[in-house]
C-alpha cells in the first residue's frame, strides 16, 4: 500500500510540475507573477473535456487543444495585464491579473454553471499490475505526457536558440536587448509557453481528478507558487523537484494523517525553508537570486 | 436612519478600518497577504468575551486590538526583514495556520462557528474610523511617519539615517493588526455569525484590493478603495452573473490607466514599491 | 513629500462625505407607493459554488409566483418577487436583508439556498424581524440564531436519514464500513457523526475512517487507503459534487465496495451523477424529496412543472422554493396581510405567526411540517439507477 501511495504522490506531483514550470518561466523572463495561470489552467481543461464529451475525438486531440487555448489565453493575459501595465508598480500587475482570473472564473460558472465538469476515462481497459502497485490507463497518459512536456521544455530552453534567448532574458533583460535579443517578442514567448504548460495541466489534472471545478483556478496558483518558491524561484530544475515533493508530502499526509492538514504542511514547510533558507531548498546560494 | 441605510454605513465603515489598518503596516513597504488572521483573532477574541464573559463590545474591542497586536508584532518580528512575496507568502501561512486552529477548536464551535454576537452600532464603528483616521494624520505629520516614508523608500538608507528600522516596521505592524483585529470584532458583531471560512484567503484579496485600488500613497486612498469596493456590491448586485465579470474588467482597465491606484501621483515622484525579490540578496533588517 | 495639511484635511472630509453620501445613497423609491402588490424578497447567489442551486431556486421561486398572479394573485394582490443578488459574500449579504427590510419592505424572503449563506440571512432578517424562509439551507443549528423569523424547507440529515440509513445496512447485511469526510466543513462532519452514529447502533465495524479537503483534491490517496482495508460499504460524508468523483476514483480502482450516502447526495440534483457518471451506478443514499411523487397534490404540481420547465425531473431546490414561496403566499391569505403602506410590520408578524403554524402543507415536494423553523420531510430511501436517483418506493 505504501508503494501505491508514493505512486499516487509522484503522480499529483508531475501534474503540479507542469503549471509550477509554467509560473516560473515568466518570473525568469519577467520578474512579474502572473496570478492567472491557475485560472487559464482551468478554463483550458473546461473547455479540453467539453470538446471530449461532445465531439468523441481522441484523448490526444482534445488534449492539444486544452494546450493551445492556454497558449493563447496567456498570451491574451499578456496583453491585457502586462505589456500596457507599469512596471513601475509590481503591485500593478498582480492586481490586474488576479482581475484576469476573476473574469475567467465568472465567465465560465456563468456559461457553464458553478457545478464541477466530469472529465471523461481515457485508457479505461488498460490497467498494468506491477506487483506493489497498480497503474490505470489514465494515470500511465498522465505521467507520460508530463514527462515529455517537461523534457521538452528543458531541451528547448538548453539547446534552441529561442530557449538561450528565454535564458538570456531571464538572466539580464537589459544586457540581452543590447545584445539584439528581441526581448519583448521572448517575453511573449515565454507567456505562450507558460500557458500551453498550464493548460496542459490543467487538462491531466482534471483526468486525475476525474473533474474540474470552475473555482480550481485559485488553489492552483497558490500551489504552483509554493513549489516555486521551496524549489527556488527561476530554477527548472528545483522547480520539478519541488512539485514531485509537495505531491508526495500531500498524498503521504492524507493518506497516514489527516487532509485538513495536507495544505497547511506544505505551507508550513514552506515558510521554514524561506525563514531559514530563502533561496529554496534546490537554489544555489546566492546564483538564483541573482538571475531572478 | 433605516435599518438599510444603518447597515450601509456599518460594512462600509468597518471595510474602511480594515483598509487604513492595512495601509499602516504598508506605509512602511510591508505586504502581508495574512492580515485576515488579525482580522479572526480579533473577531473570536470579542465573541468569546462578548458572549461567554458578558464583556460589554467596546471593552471587547479593546481586548481584541491587543490580542491583535501581540500576534502582528510576533509575526513581524520574524516576518519583516523578507522581501515583498516571500513576506506575503509567510504571513499567508500563519492565516491558514490560524484559520486551522480555529476551525479545529471545539470551544468556539470549530468549523460551525460561534453565533448570537450583537451589539455593532454606526456610532461605535464611526467612532473607531474617526480614532484611526485622527492617528493618522497625525502619524503623517510626525517624525515616525516620516520614518515609515524612509523604510519603505530604502531601508538601508533609512537604517544608515540611524533609524530603528525593526523596531518601527514591527510596531507599525502591530498597530496595523491591532486596527485590524478590531475591525474583525466589529465585524462579528455585526454579522452575529462567524465561521473560520469567513477569515480565507478570499477576505485576505479584499483587503489588499481596497489598499491597492485607492493607491498606496496617501491613506485617504485607502479608504475611498475600501469605500468603493464595499459599495459595489450593494448597488451593482442587478448585474447578477455579469457583476464579477465586470468587476475583473474594472480592475484590469484600471491597472492599465492608473497602476498607482485611484488616488496617488504616478511616475516620478510617485512611490517606489520594494521589488517583488531583490536583486541582490540584502541586508537583514533584523 | 508629505502633504500633511491637506492630506488630512482633505482625508477627514472625504470619509466623512463618502460616509454620508453612503447613508443617503439608500433613500429613495419603494416605500409608500401605496400599491397592492405583496413583495416577496429572492436571495440569490451568481457567484460561488452554489450558483447553480441558487438558479434552480430562482427559476422555482419565479415559477410559483407566475402561477400565483395567472390565478388572479392573492386576494386579488399581485404578488411581486423582489431579486438580490448576494454574490456569495456574507458581509454583502448582511447588507441586502436590510435594503429587502427597509428600502424594499418586503413581506417576507425566500433564500439563500446554501447553509453559510442562511446563516448571516436569516441572522439579519430574524434581527428585524422579516420572516425568511431558505429552500435547501441543511446545516445543522442553522436557524440556531434565527428564531422565530427563521424557517428552513431542507431537513437537516441527521434527523431525516438516519432510520432509512439503518434499514439499508439491515437489508444488504452490511457488516464492514468505511468513512470519507470533510472535517473542516460543518455539513459534512455532521454527516460523518451521522454515518457513525449509525453504524455504532446497527452493528457495523467502522474499519477506517478518511478525510479531504472540499472541493479541490485528488481522492487517489484516500481510496487506496479505503481499499487496503478492505470495508463492504463506503459512506460518502461529502457534498455531491466531490461524492462524485470518489465514487469515480474507487470505480477507476477497481472496488466494488457499496457507497453510500445521506440526503444531501440526492438533494443536490444532478450533480452527484453528473461528476461521477457511471460509477454512481447502485449507490444507495437517504432522500427527503421525490421528483416523481404519487402523493396526489405533489404529483399533479409536478407533472405541471415538467410541462412548464420542459425538465423531466424538477429539482429539489425548485420544488422547496415553489413551497416556500406558496407557505409565504397562503400565510398572507389566511391572515389577511395588505402590501404595502404601513401595515408591514403587522403583516411580518402575521406571516411568521402562520408559518410556525404550518402542520402537514401538501405542496410540490410533498407533505412540510415546521417544528421550531425547521421543516419535517418525508423518509425516503433512493438508488442510482441508469444515470440518475430514483426514491425506492417498495422501501417506503
Amino acid at each position: 500500500m505504501l508503494a501505491q501511495q508514493l505512486f499516487n504522490g509522484l503522480l499529483l506531483g508531475a501534474t503540479f510540475c507542469l503549471v509550477a514550470l509554467g509560473f516560473n518561466l515568466v518570473v525568469g523572463a519577467m520578474d512579474r507573477l502572473n496570478f492567472a495561470l491557475g485560472e487559464t489552467a482551468m478554463l483550458s481543461a473546461v473547455l479540453g473535456a467539453l470538446i471530449m464529451t461532445e465531439t468523441r475525438v481522441p484523448f490526444l486531440v482534445s488534449f492539444a487543444a486544452a494546450t493551445l487555448i492556454g497558449g493563447g489565453v496567456a498570451v491574451a493575459v499578456y496583453y491585457v495585464s502586462f505589456r500596457f501595465v507599469s512596471a513601475d508598480f509590481p503591485t500593478a500587475s498582480i492586481l490586474s491579473s488576479l482581475g484576469c482570473g476573476l473574469v475567467l472564473t465568472a465567465a465560465v460558472t456563468k456559461a457553464f454553471g458553478s457545478h464541477q465538469r466530469s472529465v471523461p476515462d481515457v485508457l479505461s481497459g488498460v490497467r498494468l499490475d506491477l506487483g506493489a502497485f497498480t497503474v490505470s490507463g489514465a494515470q500511465l497518459v498522465i505521467l507520460l505526457l508530463a514527462t515529455l512536456l517537461t523534457a521538452g521544455l528543458y531541451v528547448f530552453l538548453e539547446r534552441t536558440p529561442w530557449g538561450t534567448a528565454i535564458r538570456a532574458v531571464s538572466d539580464d533583460a537589459t544586457m540581452s536587448g543590447l545584445l539584439g535579443v528581441p526581448v519583448q517578442r521572448v517575453i511573449l514567448l515565454t507567456f505562450a509557453l507558460s500557458g500551453v504548460l498550464a493548460g496542459a495541466a490543467g487538462l491531466l489534472t482534471g483526468l486525475a481528478y476525474h473533474s474540474i471545478s470552475p473555482f480550481d483556478g485559485f488553489t492552483t496558483t497558490l500551489t504552483a507558487l509554493m513549489i516555486i518558491v521551496l524549489g527556488g524561484l527561476g530554477s527548472v530544475t528545483g522547480g520539478v523537484l519541488a512539485a514531485l515533493l509537495i505531491g508526495l508530502i500531500q498524498t503521504l499526509t492524507v493518506a497516514y494523517l489527516s487532509a485538513t492538514l495536507r495544505d497547511l504542511i506544505v505551507f508550513i514547510l514552506v515558510g521554514i525553508v524561506l525563514l531559514v533558507r530563502p533561496q529554496g531548498l534546490f537554489g544555489r546560494n546566492a546564483g538564483v537570486l541573482e538571475r531572478v | 436612519m433605516s435599518s438599510f441605510n444603518e447597515a450601509v454605513v456599518l460594512q462600509v465603515g468597518i471595510n474602511v478600518l480594515l483598509a487604513l489598518g492595512y495601509w499602516i503596516a504598508v506605509s512602511t513597504g510591508k505586504y502581508s497577504f495574512g492580515h485576515t488572521a488579525f482580522m479572526a483573532i480579533g473577531a473570536y477574541t470579542a465573541s468569546i468575551l462578548t458572549l461567554n464573559f458578558s464583556w460589554s463590545l467596546p471593552l471587547a474591542m479593546g481586548a481584541a486590538g491587543v490580542t491583535a497586536a501581540v500576534a502582528g508584532a510576533l509575526i513581524g518580528w520574524m516576518a519583516l526583514r523578507l522581501s515583498l512575496l516571500y513576506l506575503a507568502i509567510i504571513t499567508f501561512v500563519f492565516s491558514q495556520l490560524v484559520n486551522l486552529l480555529i476551525s479545529q477548536w471545539d470551544y468556539v464551535d470549530g468549523a460551525s462557528g460561534m453565533v448570537g454576537m450583537t451589539g455593532t452600532t454606526v456610532p461605535l464603528v464611526l467612532g473607531c474610523v474617526l480614532l484611526v483616521v485622527g492617528y493618522l494624520v497625525l502619524l503623517s505629520r510626525s517624525r515616525l511617519g516620516l520614518a515609515h516614508k524612509a523604510i519603505r523608500e530604502d531601508e538601508r538608507a533609512a537604517m544608515a539615517s540611524g533609524l530603528r528600522i525593526t523596531r518601527i516596521a514591527v510596531g507599525a505592524f502591530a498597530t496595523s493588526a491591532a486596527v485590524t483585529g478590531v475591525a474583525g470584532a466589529l465585524s462579528a458583531h455585526q454579522l452575529m455569525v462567524i465561521t473560520p471560512e469567513l477569515f480565507g484567503p478570499h477576505q485576505a484579496l479584499v483587503i489588499i484590493l481596497y489598499c491597492v485600488l485607492g493607491g498606496v500613497e496617501y491613506f485617504w486612498g485607502a479608504a475611498i478603495g475600501a469605500i468603493v469596493l464595499s459599495l459595489l456590491p450593494i448597488y451593482f448586485d442587478w448585474l447578477n452573473e455579469w457583476y464579477e465579470i465586470v468587476y475583473g474588467l474594472l480592475f484590469v482597465a484600471l491597472m492599465i490607466v492608473r497602476p498607482q491606484g485611484l488616488i496617488g501621483r504616478g511616475g516620478d515622484g510617485g512611490i517606489r514599491l520594494p521589488r517583488l525579490v531583490p536583486r541582490r540578496e540584502r541586508e537583514s533588517v533584523g | 513629500m508629505i502633504r500633511t495639511g491637506t492630506a488630512g484635511r482633505v482625508a477627514v472630509g472625504l470619509t466623512a462625505a463618502s460616509l454620508a453620501l453612503a447613508a443617503c445613497g439608500g433613500e429613495g423609491s419603494g416605500s409608500g407607493d401605496g400599491s397592492a402588490t405583496l413583495k416577496i424578497g429572492l436571495v440569490t447567489s451568481s457567484a460561488g459554488p452554489f450558483a447553480s442551486n441558487a438558479k434552480t431556486m430562482e427559476a422555482g421561486a419565479e415559477y410559483a409566483v407566475k402561477l400565483l398572479n395567472e390565478a388572479g394573485g392573492v386576494k386579488g394582490a399581485k404578488l411581486e418577487l423582489v431579486k438580490v443578488d448576494s454574490q456569495n459574500k456574507p458581509a454583502t449579504t448582511a447588507t441586502l436583508i436590510p435594503q429587502l427590510a427597509a428600502k424594499q419592505k418586503v413581506l417576507a424572503i425566500v433564500g439563500p439556498v446554501d447553509s453559510a449563506g442562511c446563516e448571516v440571512a436569516c441572522s439579519t432578517a430574524n434581527k428585524l424581524k422579516v420572516p425568511i424562509v431558505s429552500p435547501g439551507a441543511a446545516r445543522p443549528g442553522v436557524l440556531k440564531n434565527s428564531r422565530p423569523y427563521g424557517f428552513t424547507i431542507a431537513q437537516p440529515d441527521a434527523d431525516n436519514s438516519t432510520p432509512v440509513l439503518t434499514k439499508i445496512i439491515q437489508s444488504r447485511k452490511l457488516k464492514r464500513a468505511a468513512i470519507i469526510s470533510d472535517e473542516a466543513n460543518a455539513t459534512t462532519k455532521a454527516q460523518a457523526d451521522l454515518f457513525r452514529s449509525v453504524f455504532a447502533s446497527a452493528g457495523v465495524q467502522v474499519v477506517k475512517s478518511v478525510t479531504f479537503k472540499s472541493g479541490d483534491s485528488s481522492f487517489a490517496s484516500q481510496v487506496t487507503s479505503v481499499a487496503g482495508a478492505k470495508p463492504d460499504v463506503l459512506a460518502l460524508a461529502a457534498g455531491p459534487d466531490d461524492a462524485g468523483r470518489i465514487a469515480r476514483e474507487a470505480r477507476s480502482q477497481r472496488q466494488t465496495f457499496a457507497l453510500l450516502g445521506t440526503g444531501s447526495l440526492q438533494s443536490g440534483g444532478a450533480a452527484y451523477v453528473a461528476a461521477g457518471g457511471e460509477a454512481t451506478e447502485g449507490t444507495l443514499a437517504a432522500a427527503q424529496y421525490d421528483p416523481h411523487s404519487e402523493t396526489p397534490a405533489a404529483k399533479a404540481l409536478l407533472e405541471k412543472a415538467q410541462a412548464a420547465t420542459g425538465q423531466t425531473d424538477i429539482s429539489l431546490n425548485f420544488a422547496y422554493a415553489f413551497d416556500a414561496v406558496h407557505m409565504i403566499a397562503k400565510a398572507v391569505e389566511e391572515k389577511g396581510v395588505k402590501g404595502g403602506g404601513d401595515d408591514v410590520a403587522k403583516g411580518r408578524v402575521a406571516i411568521q405567526e402562520s408559518l410556525n403554524a404550518v402542520q402537514n402543507y401538501q405542496g410540490m415536494a410533498d407533505a412540510t411540517t415546521f417544528k421550531d423553523g425547521i421543516a419535517q420531510r418525508p423518509q425516503l430511501q433512493a438508488v442510482v439507477k441508469d444515470g440518475k436517483f430514483v426514491i425506492d418506493k417498495s422501501a417506503g
